[in-house]
């Protein structure tokens, strides 16, 4: 019985890193097409939505199949509430990852304003957050999201600065207007992944430890932004 | 702090001529909560049960070290007389055991041997009784009837009444579930939720959903030794010892 | 399909069942050892029922003065045959018996269940089967020599009293109660006794509120098997209590039983005619009464057994019958007797307390009242082991003198009692056990191997069985009746030595035919299963694979059921002789045995065989020993050497 529930547990672990991995290439993806404005490759990331979202209800039946059946206690069943929410998180990236291309789609026809601003750069610093997570969610450790705090205040950081930064642009130029707003909303979409992939990482830190952790604390936050 | 109302394991070591089944256990028994002892077939659960109401002194060869300390008493004491003891610290056993007596007179059994004789008197403590045992309903208006008629699940809520009927202050529970069909099981831990609010309770279970339904504390024995012990949610959903989760999760064996 | 040659019917099927000769033959053969106790069943209702009729049909009697008749003169001008007085007898002495027995006997059950270590179980229970094996005529010994004095001098009792009698007689019962008793207590489950104590009870109030409630039926049984016994006893009763029939509720009385006058019939001191055959009608009511006995008893046990109320397994119109009209009102009559018992104490005690200052229950009263109620049933048992050891150093003082090499090589004599030996008396009793084993152990080791080991669970099965264990309830002097009619008489064997060995036959029958079964029941079925698995017959099963494991339980049963019969008085009462100075030399021979030899010495007038009566008990205790030891060490290597 118990073998059997391992193995189950075993390669529903697989799956969802697999997913983890679909919707961190979406994700890359997106960006890269944004940057490039490659349609073809934005396509490619729209054509991928079903695949996560088929991902995620198949993981979902598996984790409650295992639940009923098993009633797991201790690491077991703190794995299976991670892997319930993980999937929900990833999900979610991936669903970003088709809103960042159909923004390619948009923007297709036109070049971009100072080279994307520092969109491709806030991208790879969400990308290497949600590798890390699914790294430690693999491995069981919790060493790859030691500094999470940091480098999400470093994400939050980066989309501050990419909205005064547009703010500026859109002042100077009210051509730039559509493509500054997209960039906005891009950047909102990349701080919304980096903050799942913190969420996803707390929930690790659970599984692995048993401990709740709280890796975005609320502070005094002077940069209030409104959403 | 040490409550006098708990019940203080200190250092209890339980022998049964060379075999050493009990090694050296501590634990505190909170006051009107339910602690459970878990564990695999053969660890010393029963064994350690058996020693709050002096059960094993009836074995022969069998040999207890050490305190259990409750109300400033150490009841381990050999000066301590077990009967008026167990009139204190009830048990209910594994096996539904009424006697092969009336409903009425399996309750009053007890309460006659303590010099309750009245008949008021005694058809009061045993409604009372087979009420708090959530049972009055099922049999209140055929008291006569021999105890041997009823179910499982009714017997042994019969036996809770028996038990309840000298008023304890501790209720030990030895697998008391484990004769029973699903429902009546359930009806029994709705009743241990319950019989909580005025008595301590300490279970034996060898399931573990049970000891996790439950109990407030659950401590976890194998092999004699108490590995490890605090309240249930943590025991269950993140133990400290390695032993602990092995047998939790079923990795054990 | 005679057509057929035998060849052309094996080529067609060669698993057909062949025809075995050995194995008929051999299954006939053990049938009809188990029918025997049908025969003898029906030889016995033929002689009480033969024997009644002539009676009742004789001018002098009237039927209903019989049952209902307060005179019993049989003999004289005017012979009245009323049978009320000697029932009387029979029941003072039964009754007292039981009234002094019973409280022993459970209260050392209770304390050998309850409150006994091991070691001191281990004590006391072969003390108390050798109380069971004292056979009776050295009870009545002892109680005329050495209890009755005591009743004569102190309370002014008769040369002949009730009291002796019942005195000596509960110690006799105890051991039936005592082990029926201990064993039904000792079935009640522990649990029983862990959830006393755990609602704070005391050892004693749980021995005494749940176990022996829950053990009543058994304890009810063997009471009503001490009964029995107690009815059925003749040789005390004849010894001590006297013939004088009349009513009496007055143990320090002179009465006469049932059984006292056919033993009286037996040693022919009652005239030819028709005081002969009331002996017979006698015994026809006396069958009667230990039958019914017998049977609420069996039942009772069954009952203990199922732990329901008794049901039947298999409906055929016959059981149909018995469990609607006996098994019913059976049930309902101990239902209902439990529920009187429990009214009556219940009102007792409140009128009790009503009475008395209520009683406390501190915890000290509560001791209090164990270690009361503890030393009074130990003292039972102190009782009888103290009872027991009097009995053999009395004896033995009184006998030890005459005991001697020229005693037990010589002849009785009547010209110089002095110089009386039992040299034919010891010589008579070993050819009645040799021939005893003779045609008891082929008959029930046979019974019983049939029962066992061939028998299906047929409604002929079943009444066999019932017929066996009815046949064991049958007083003895009834055996003797019977012996007399059939053998004696009928066959022509006259009182001969084959006479009395085939009364003895069937009186040990059933004991061996259940100890056979034991025996065979102890061998594991797995041997059985192995041996037909290899293709043997259901004979070369037995013969090969059970019986050698079987044959020290069977021997030991042999030897035990012998030894009592040596002992047994009133079966060979009608054929011994009272006085020979010859050895037998034939089958067909007149013959002295021990214990009627006792018996005769015992009643003479001179003193001085009462002292040779002492020596041959000594001489009938000492073969009896040595034949229980030789029992005991063939069991005992028999355990050591298996090793299954």
């Amino acid at each position: 019985m118990v073998k059997e529930f391992q193995e189950g547990l075993n390669s529903l672990s697989k799956k969802v890193v697999e997913m983890g991995h679909l919707a961190e290439e979406m994700l890359n993806n997106s960006v890269i097409s944004l940057r490039d404005q490659n349609v073809e490759l934005a396509n490619g990331v729209l054509s991928k939505k079903t695949i996560i979202a088929h991902m995620d209800a198949e993981i979902e039946a598996e984790a409650l199949r295992l639940l009923t059946l098993f009633a797991p206690m201790a690491s077991d069943m703190r794995k299976i509430a991670t892997i319930l929410k993980m999937i929900t998180y990833l999900a979610r990236i991936g669903r970003y990852g088709k809103d960042i291309a159909n923004i390619t789609l948009e923007l297709a026809d036109q070049p971009h304003v100072k080279k994307l601003v520092s969109i491709p750069y806030m991208g790879g610093e969400v990308q290497s957050l949600i590798r890390d997570a699914l790294k430690a969610f693999e491995e069981e450790t919790i060493e790859p999201i030691q500094n999470f705090t940091d480098r999400e205040k470093n994400v939050d950081e980066l989309r501050y600065s990419i909205f005064r930064e547009c703010l500026t642009y859109m002042m100077e130029d009210s051509k730039t207007i559509t493509r500054c707003t997209r960039y906005i909303m891009v950047s909102r979409y990349l701080e919304r992944c980096g903050d799942h992939a913190v969420k996803m990482a707390e929930k690790i830190y659970y599984m692995v430890t048993g401990e709740h952790i709280d890796l975005d604390p609320p502070g005094p936050d002077v940069n209030q932004t409104p959403s | 702090m040490v409550e006098i109302k708990d019940l203080h394991v200190k250092n209890v070591n339980i022998y049964y001529g060379d075999n050493h089944a009990i090694k050296d256990v501590s634990l505190d028994i909170k006051e009107k909560k339910v602690t459970a002892f878990i564990g695999p077939s053969g660890c010393g659960k029963s064994t350690l049960l058996r020693a709050f109401n002096r059960m094993n002194d009836e074995i022969v060869g069998c040999r207890t070290e050490g305190s259990i300390f409750w109300q400033n008493i150490d009841i381990l004491d050999k000066k301590i007389d077990p009967v008026p003891l167990r009139k204190e610290i009830g048990m209910v056993f594994q096996k539904p055991n009424p006697f092969p007596k009336s409903i009425y007179d399996n309750i009053a059994y007890g309460l006659r041997i303590h010099g309750i004789r009245r008949k008021e008197e005694l058809d009061s403590i045993v409604e009372k009784s087979l009420k708090a045992a959530a049972l009055w309903d099922e049999v209140g208006d055929r008291l006569e009837a021999s105890a041997m008629s009823l179910s499982g699940g009714q017997q042994q809520r019969l036996c809770i009444a028996r038990s309840l009927a000298i008023e304890p202050k501790v209720i030990l529970m030895d697998e008391p579930c484990s004769a029973l069909d699903p429902i009546a099981t359930a009806k029994i831990e709705e009743l241990i939720r319950d019989l909580v609010k005025q008595y301590t309770v300490v279970i034996v279970t060898h399931n573990m959903q049970q000891a996790a339904r439950v109990s407030d504390y659950t401590a976890y024995m194998y092999l004699g030794k108490m590995i490890e012990f605090g309240e249930t949610k943590q025991i269950f959903e993140n133990p400290r010892e390695e032993l602990t989760e092995n047998y939790i999760t079923g990795r054990f064996g | 399909m005679k057509h057929l040659r035998q060849k052309d019917k094996d080529t067609r099927n060669p698993f057909h069942v062949k025809f075995n000769l050995t194995e008929k033959t051999i299954a006939t053969l053990l049938f009809s050892s188990a029918s025997v106790a049908v025969v003898v069943s029906a030889a016995i209702l033929y002689t009480l029922i033969e024997g009644s009729f002539t009676f009742f049909t004789a001018p002098e009697v009237d039927i209903l003065q019989f049952f209902f008749g307060a005179k019993w003169v049989p003999h004289g001008q005017t012979p009245s045959f009323g049978i009320l007085p000697l029932l009387s007898g029979t029941l003072l002495i039964a009754g007292g018996t039981i009234l002094i027995g019973a409280p022993l006997g459970i209260g050392a059950a209770i304390f050998l269940s309850e409150f006994a270590s091991d070691r001191l179980r281990s004590i006391i229970k072969p003390i108390i089967e050798i109380l069971a094996g004292i056979p009776s005529i050295v009870y009545g010994f002892f109680a005329l020599m050495f209890i009755s004095p005591i009743f004569r001098d102190f309370f002014g009792a008769g040369y002949f009293n009730a009291v002796s009698a019942i005195i000596v007689m509960s110690v006799m019962v105890l051991p039936i109660i005592v082990s029926i008793s201990d064993d039904s207590m000792k079935a009640v489950p522990n649990h029983y006794r862990e959830s006393s104590l755990a609602v704070g009870a005391t050892k004693w109030e749980t021995a005494v509120k749940i176990v022996m409630p829950a053990a009543s039926s058994g304890i009810i049984a063997g009471v009503l098997l001490g009964l029995a016994r107690a009815i059925g006893e003749t040789m005390v009763v004849t010894l001590v209590a006297g013939s004088i029939a009349r009513f009496s509720i007055n143990p320090l009385d002179e009465v006469m039983t049932m059984t006292s006058y056919i033993a009286k019939v037996a040693t022919g001191d009652i005239p030819p005619g028709v005081a002969v055959s009331a002996g017979f009608a006698v015994g026809l009511l006396l069958f009667a009464i230990t039958f019914t006995i017998n049977f609420i008893a069996s039942k009772v046990v069954i009952k203990i057994k199922d732990g329901t109320p008794i049901k039947r397994n298999k409906k055929t119109f016959l059981s149909k019958l018995f469990s609607t009209i006996h098994l019913s009102i059976l049930n309902k009559g101990i239902d209902n007797f439990k529920l009187v018992i429990k009214k009556l104490f219940q009102n007792f005690s409140q009128l009790f307390s009503k009475v008395k200052k209520p009683r406390s229950f501190s915890l000290e009263a509560r001791y209090r009242r164990g270690k009361i109620g503890r030393s009074l049933i130990g003292s039972s048992l102190i009782f009888s082991v103290l009872f027991l050891i009097v009995l053999i150093v009395s004896i033995t003082q009184q006998g030890i003198g005459e005991l001697s090499f020229e005693f037990i090589t010589s002849l009785p004599s009547y010209l110089r009692p002095d110089s009386a030996g039992i040299y034919p008396a010891i010589m008579g009793s070993i050819y009645l056990m040799l021939l005893t084993i003779l045609f008891s152990a082929p008959l029930g080791v046979g019974a019983a191997i049939y029962l066992n080991e061939f028998a299906r669970d047929t409604s002929y099965t079943r009444f066999l069985r019932r017929i066996i264990q009815n046949l064991a309830g049958v007083p003895s002097i009834v055996f003797g009746l019977m012996g007399f009619i059939i053998f004696v008489r009928m066959s022509g064997f006259g009182p001969s030595l084959l006479s009395g060995s085939l009364t003895l036959t069937i009186m040990v029958l059933p004991i061996i035919i259940v100890s056979t079964e034991e025996a065979l029941k102890s061998v594991p079925g797995g041997f059985r299963e192995a041996a037909r698995g290899v293709g043997s017959t259901p004979w070369q099963t037995v013969r090969h694979h059970v019986l050698p494991y079987a044959i020290p339980g069977v021997l030991t049963g042999i030897i035990l059921s012998v030894s009592r019969a040596i002992g047994e008085t009133a079966p060979i009462l009608f054929m011994a002789a009272a006085f020979s100075k010859t050895i037998p030399t034939g089958i067909f021979d007149g013959f002295l045995a021990l214990p009627t030899t006792i018996f005769y010495w015992t009643t003479d007038a001179k003193p001085i065989l009462h002292d040779k009566a002492a020596s041959a008990i000594i001489v009938l205790l000492i073969i009896l020993l040595a034949m229980n030891f030789i029992a005991i060490i063939i069991r005992q290597r028999a355990q050591a050497k298996r090793d299954w």
